[in-house]
């Protein structure tokens, strides 16, 4: 039986099958294939990236739709919703294709790096979510539209949800019993180091880090121990097969070693302990190179852990490292998305195959497929996985 | 940032062509750049870091 006369639900217990043994480390018969790729899937499916603000519905029946005209792809979930972009976390304005940018245009953080030397006071007195609330009320006050995106989340992002799970596509954070977590169980983990770089800026965070290192640690604790608490009720609750589990900033050319285990790796191991710890698995969403810092995760324990690099840490350096410790998620570079040929793209992804794909393997891009991805290059890397 | 691609081509373009040309050199570099966007663009010379583009222009600058 092919995936063209498969069920919807035959196909979703299949494609969840899969990515658990992958996730876990383990063999599977082929690598699932997980491709980050909204803005690129609703253009393929015939539509502009702005559908998916505009109608968000529509927006995401165009991504199941190129979903299903890739082949047999095993990991898709709801698109952008325009409220998702609200910008607290990246303490940001998002602008969004078809309000402030032109119809296929990718959403754009434009950061207000609103937090002061003095707001460390305030965090370590009053907490992180104090300092996050009145920072939504001065640069986010509540409007017809924000509401109106805010309702129309929490009403269709179930029913969206649920057509992907129809569609027989299932997610990284899927529920460990099947099905999507509802809205507001979503699951992220990481240091408070990005929180904070993006709230004062990466140059005015670099400079308090060895300007003033005892209060942005006494600040980072407080905000810690808040996340800890919140991170490990959501995860018992929603009990999702991976949390993202996220870091950026710290890694790359930022920090040196001695920083980097002070003011950065010390909360991530803890957070990805905790996940751990609740049963499921980190998802390491890793931007910037994380080169110098891949020993690390030797620190946590074997077979819990997917090493998910965004194409510029080298992966096959990595793996020299912690093949059979962790799983593999990766990793054609963007640029090789959007400049190469399907040829080179399908030649990078059998090296992958060689390497990874005999266990523990997700086929996919680095970080996300670009908007601008030529699709022959995204088909290069389907036919790949599937071994044609 | 895939999707500047183009605009930064089309900027190291009018450099050469309008601006102070071969006496300027282009670094490129970010998550999404890579030898092949180095190439397409028309930079010079892609920086993997902050620390290689220091290194790079010491050279060119021949500053010790």
């Amino acid at each position: 039986m092919d995936e063209n006369t498969k069920t919807g639900q035959e196909l979703y217990k299949e494609h969840l099958e899969r990515l658990k043994k992958a996730v876990a480390n383990e063999k599977t018969d082929r690598p699932p294939i997980n491709l980050n790729a909204d803005a690129f899937l609703v253009q393929y499916g015939g539509g502009k990236v702005s559908d998916l603000v505009n109608d968000p519905e529509y927006g995401n029946d165009l991504i199941i739709k190129a979903l299903q005209k890739l082949g047999d792809v095993d990991c898709g979930g709801p698109g952008a919703f325009p409220a998702m972009g609200g910008g607290a976390f990246f303490f940001a304005r998002i602008k969004l294709p078809g309000r402030e940018l032109p119809d296929n245009m990718i959403w754009q953080i434009d950061e207000l790096r609103p937090m002061t030397e003095q707001d460390y006071d305030v965090i370590i007195d009053k907490g992180f979510g104090y300092y996050t609330e009145q920072f939504m009320k001065k640069y986010f006050p509540e409007t017809e539209e924000s509401k109106k995106d805010m309702e129309a989340m929490m009403q269709l992002g179930p029913k969206v949800a649920q057509k992907y799970i129809d569609a027989g596509y299932v997610t990284l954070g899927v529920s460990q019993e099947g099905g999507t977590p509802q809205p507001g169980m979503m699951c992220i983990a990481g240091a408070p180091f990005n929180s904070l770089s993006a709230a004062r800026g990466t140059g005015e965070f670099l400079r308090d880090i060895k300007k003033m290192p005892d209060k942005v640690l006494e600040a980072m604790n407080v905000m810690h121990e808040t996340n800890l608490k919140t991170l490990r009720d959501t995860v018992r609750t929603a009990k999702p097969l991976t949390v993202f589990t996220g870091g950026g900033r710290e890694a790359g050319d930022f920090l040196s070693i001695k920083d980097f285990e002070k003011f950065a790796w010390k909360y991530f191991k803890e957070a990805a302990n905790v996940v751990i710890e609740e049963g499921s698995y980190c998802y390491l969403h890793l931007d910037c190179s994380w080169d110098r810092f891949v020993k690390y995760f030797l620190e946590l324990p074997k077979n819990k852990m997917v090493f998910g690099p965004d194409g510029t840490t080298n992966i096959f350096k990595a793996a020299d490292v912690l093949y059979g410790h962790t799983a593999f998620y990766g990793d054609v570079h963007p640029s090789m998305m959007s400049l190469g040929t399907p040829d080179e793209v399908y030649a990078y992804c059998k090296k992958l195959m060689d390497r990874f794909a005999d266990k523990g393997f997700i086929m996919s891009t680095g970080c996300a497929v670009p908007s601008n991805a030529k699709p022959e290059n995204v088909e290069a890397v389907v036919a790949a996985a599937l071994g044609k | 940032m895939t999707t500047a691609f183009g605009d930064i081509q089309e900027c190291i373009r009018t450099l050469d062509k309008e601006g102070p040309g071969k006496d300027v050199k282009v670094l490129t570099g970010g998550g999404p750049v890579d030898e092949a966007t180095c190439k397409y663009v028309g930079a010079d010379h892609v920086c993997r870091n902050a620390q290689e583009t220091v290194e790079y222009s010491k050279k060119y600058m021949e500053v010790q």
